[in-house]
């Protein structure tokens, strides 16, 4: 096994998969990348399985040096990038030696990037995932002198199908797809029709838990009593936030579920920043999430 | 068994909600159980996880659900079917806990908020058994319930930012235990030298819905032994099962 050393964290680094599956009746959240198609994407430009772990990145990169060869690939947000100080481009595998040094410098656009090595990080296992979550494994964040274990380089023959994968969404797009939620048949109508209409915008409280929003809907609705909530899902608080919870989200909630993002809305939130304006438009099953007797 | 059936949601791509919320009449744990239960043993493949809180049932599947009324009709159909499953045994676990001053940060507050004695809200705490009823808000943090009334007082106004691990609180119609060290808000009322939870162990958590836990008080001489027992690995659960 080779080592990544950690010459600077970034801002928030993390390992991450597709997440803990099957773990919700301990209490454990799902975890996982908050963006899982960029995720993907880093992968598949190695050749990686789909649930190799990648390191997430968020806002701010950190730097890296490789004890020996191997390959990697960057995708998700824009990042200006270099190689032992030379530019290098993203969504593409770059062959790195023994004693390069990586360095994710400046956010371009977007908010996440994750950064996949060949084989995939190889940091510890807990519940079959080597996603970090605080209290569960033994690091959270990536610390400066920390490092990474990789696998031995492989010669790989280039797939050329993989790089039909590596379309990104258009993150400039503010629109995010919604089922209802389970008390959003609660509102008033007009309640209903604000949370559609003029852009809401993504307020500075937010991390892997949760998201908030910058503007409010007053709330009459009661308190409920403490019910499972997933990533997605949007809750509305008494004094009238609306809560975006994401992967990290605790397994329940006490707050109405007024709205339910879909799995690829929850990536495209996960690229947002504070002051990004959003808007929830329905899914065209969004009746679906609306509770009925059969 | 009467028969009640619940109301029916998508939650997202691949998982379902169902929900008993009838007014004036909510449905009993051993109810929700037994439906959870049912569905369990007649799993599908496809079926990853079912999950209770108070009143709802989540059930996650591997892959996304297409057609939503299919899934509704066959989720009924179990429900309906006559065929009682089996009910696993429920155990009871007694943890030990140490309700003296320097664990019990909320002491005070605690004994002018219920005008009682100290002395007395460890005697009522420790003497009631708490029916678990599911696993949430942290990894492996038991809501329990079972709570006596004279017990029952609101969350602090402000939480603070450390509640150690293992510390024992009140907040409402609950008692609970952190079993990690977090910001909370519960009034904290003593603390257990037991780990309830370790993710390096399987399973990280030994407590099922419907299991029980009864509080055994015990004196800073003994919750250090304990530490020290548990440190090492080798302290065992007091645990017994009841007959269902």
């Amino acid at each position: 096994m080779n080592q990544a050393l950690v010459i600077q964290p970034g801002l928030l680094s993390t390992i991450q998969d597709q997440g803990r599956m099957g773990c919700r009746h301990w209490g454990i959240p799902q975890s996982g990348a908050m963006d899982q198609h960029s995720a993907l994407v880093a992968n598949r430009l190695l050749g990686n399985n789909e649930s190799d772990a990648i390191l997430e990145i968020s806002l701010m990169g950190p730097k890296l040096q490789f004890e020996a060869k191997t390959q990697i690939a960057v995708a998700g947000a824009v990042f200006e990038m270099e190689l032992n100080g030379a530019p290098i481009p993203m969504q593409q595998a770059i062959t790195v030696e023994a004693g390069d040094v990586f360095h994710l410098k400046r956010l371009v656009y977007g908010c996440r990037a994750y950064l996949a090595v060949q084989g995939g990080w190889q940091t510890e296992q807990v519940l079959d995932s080597r996603s970090w979550y605080p209290g569960l494994t033994t690091h959270h964040r990536l610390r400066k002198g920390q490092s990474l274990a990789y696998p031995e380089f492989k010669e790989k023959v280039p797939d050329p199908s993989q790089n039909s994968v590596v379309q990104s969404p258009n993150w400039s797009e503010s629109r995010l797809a919604v089922f209802a939620g389970s008390e959003f048949d609660q509102l008033s109508l007009a309640k209903q029709k604000r949370l559609f209409g003029l852009p809401l915008h993504l307020s500075p409280l937010m991390n892997r838990m949760a998201m908030q929003l910058e503007e409010t809907l007053e709330n009459r609705l009661p308190g409920l009593m403490t019910g499972p909530v997933v990533p997605g899902t949007v809750q509305l608080t008494p004094s009238g936030t609306l809560i975006v919870l994401m992967r990290d989200a605790q397994v329940t909630g006490g707050y109405p579920r007024v709205l339910q993002l879909t799995a690829q809305a929850i990536d495209l939130m996960a690229q947002k920043k504070q002051g990004d304006p959003v808007q929830f438009v329905r899914h065209q099953r969004f009746d679906e999430g609306i509770p009925r007797s059969l | 068994m009467r028969e009640e059936m619940p109301i029916f949601s998508r939650l997202n791509e691949h998982s379902l909600l169902l929900q008993w919320k009838e007014k004036g009449n909510p449905i009993d744990l051993e109810t929700l159980l037994f439906y959870k239960t049912k569905l369990q043993n007649k799993n599908t493949q496809s079926i990853l996880e079912i999950n209770n809180t108070y009143n709802s049932l989540l059930i996650t599947y591997d892959c996304t659900i297409e057609n939503i009324d299919s899934a509704f009709e066959a989720i009924a159909e179990l429900i309906k079917d006559e065929e009682a499953p089996i009910q696993r045994s429920i155990r009871r676990f007694t943890l030990p806990v140490c309700y003296a001053a320097e664990f019990a940060m909320d002491q005070q507050e605690v004994s002018a908020y219920l005008k009682l004695p100290f002395e007395e809200v460890i005697s009522l705490h420790s003497s009631f058994n708490y029916r678990i009823d599911f696993l949430g808000f942290l990894p492996g943090f038991p809501y329990l319930s079972g709570l006596p009334s004279e017990l029952h007082m609101p969350r602090k106004k402000n939480p603070v930012q450390q509640v150690p691990q293992g510390a024992v609180g009140l907040a409402e119609t609950q008692t609970g235990i952190y079993p990690q060290s977090s910001p909370g808000g519960w009034q904290i009322i003593g603390q257990t030298p037991v780990m309830i939870f370790d993710g390096q162990q399987q399973p990280p958590s030994p407590f099922l819905p419907g299991d029980e836990i009864r509080f055994q008080a015990i004196d800073e001489d003994q919750f250090m032994r304990l530490s020290e027992k548990v440190k090492s690995g080798m302290y065992t659960w007091q645990v017994e099962t009841l007959s269902s």
